[in-house]
């Protein structure tokens, strides 16, 4: 089972809306049961990050993250929203995490 | 307490319905007390043809407004502007900038959105992307509430703001009670889907 930190700012709008849009998205690539989300906030991410393979986030995060970060900006814009899911779908298979894809909404150190 | 004064009402507007009035009298009655109850979009919640000077003088509106209504504490408009410095709210649609700024829980009385439609676009640096600025068209501040489930409506906004056309209809509103019901309509749809 996959471990998925969403972040937003305060944890209780963002996310909230973000993680249906994840959810469903995961699931349409044939994912459903292999992963759980939690939601948190911005500001505890980094701490929390150890326990978990891959964060996905709404906004800037403090502190530097233990697991991959993936921007989730474009579930909210619903645009682009397959190259950020190729990302994750990616990440959580295990292929390399660190390197750069060039992709400016998909990576973040 | 929503739910509360909604059942109430909801009670006893069956009890009503079988007594005295028609099957559709009776419709109307339940819809009307429904939204009464249930809605947080409301008329007087808007700012039409806003003049706002920055994107803080913007938020400082919108949560003065909010406050006057009694919907959030007076350390509201400080808490959102403070979030907005750490984690900005701007959201670059197709076709249309917006803002969706909040802020923690502990600052809010009732849910609830104020909407201010700008007469010239103010810049908010975007969600996720600081470094990116948007022109912003429209602000809608959110008074959340921290509960498992945030009223429907409030959770509905996101889609209407995907849904194409939607933020320009919004944006064409002549008045207050135009764009409530506007709002309010566009946000059936999405649930409806």
């Amino acid at each position: 089972m996959k471990k998925i930190l969403l972040v937003c700012g305060s944890g209780i709008y963002t996310s909230r809306a973000l993680s249906q849009r994840v959810k469903k998205a995961l699931d349409d690539r044939g994912l459903e049961g292999t992963y759980e989300i939690t939601l948190g906030k911005a500001s505890d991410a980094a701490e929390e990050s150890r326990d978990f393979d891959l964060c996905i986030t709404t906004t800037t995060l403090d502190g530097e993250c233990a697991c991959p970060v993936v921007i989730g900006a474009s579930f909210l814009l619903g645009r682009d929203v397959w190259q950020t899911v190729d990302r994750i779908v990616e990440l959580l298979n295990g292929e390399d995490g660190s390197e750069d894809t060039d992709g400016p909404e998909d990576t973040e150190e | 307490m929503h739910k509360h004064v909604y059942m109430h009402a909801y009670m006893y507007v069956h009890q009503y319905v079988h007594q005295a009035v028609s099957m559709e009298e009776g419709m109307r009655m339940e819809n009307e007390i429904r939204m009464g109850a249930e809605s947080v979009i409301r008329p007087e919640l808007f700012i039409m043809e806003m003049e706002a000077a920055s994107d803080e003088d913007a938020l400082d509106q919108l949560a003065s407004l909010l406050h006057r209504y009694g919907l959030v504490r007076k350390s509201f408009g400080g808490a959102v502007k403070e979030r907005e410095r750490r984690y900005s709210t701007g959201l670059a649609f197709p076709g249309m900038g917006i803002a969706i700024p909040h802020a923690d829980a502990e600052h809010v009385i009732a849910p609830a959105v104020a909407v201010g439609i700008l007469k010239e676009p103010v810049q908010f640096r975007h969600m996720g992307m600081p470094e990116q600025l948007v022109d912003v068209q429209m602000v809608f501040m959110l008074a959340l509430q921290d509960e498992e489930e945030q009223p429907e409506q409030l959770a509905g906004l996101l889609d209407v703001f995907q849904g194409e056309g939607n933020l320009g209809k919004l944006k064409a509103c002549r008045t207050k009670e135009e764009a409530a019901d506007c709002l309010a309509e566009l946000l059936q749809s999405v649930g409806m889907q």
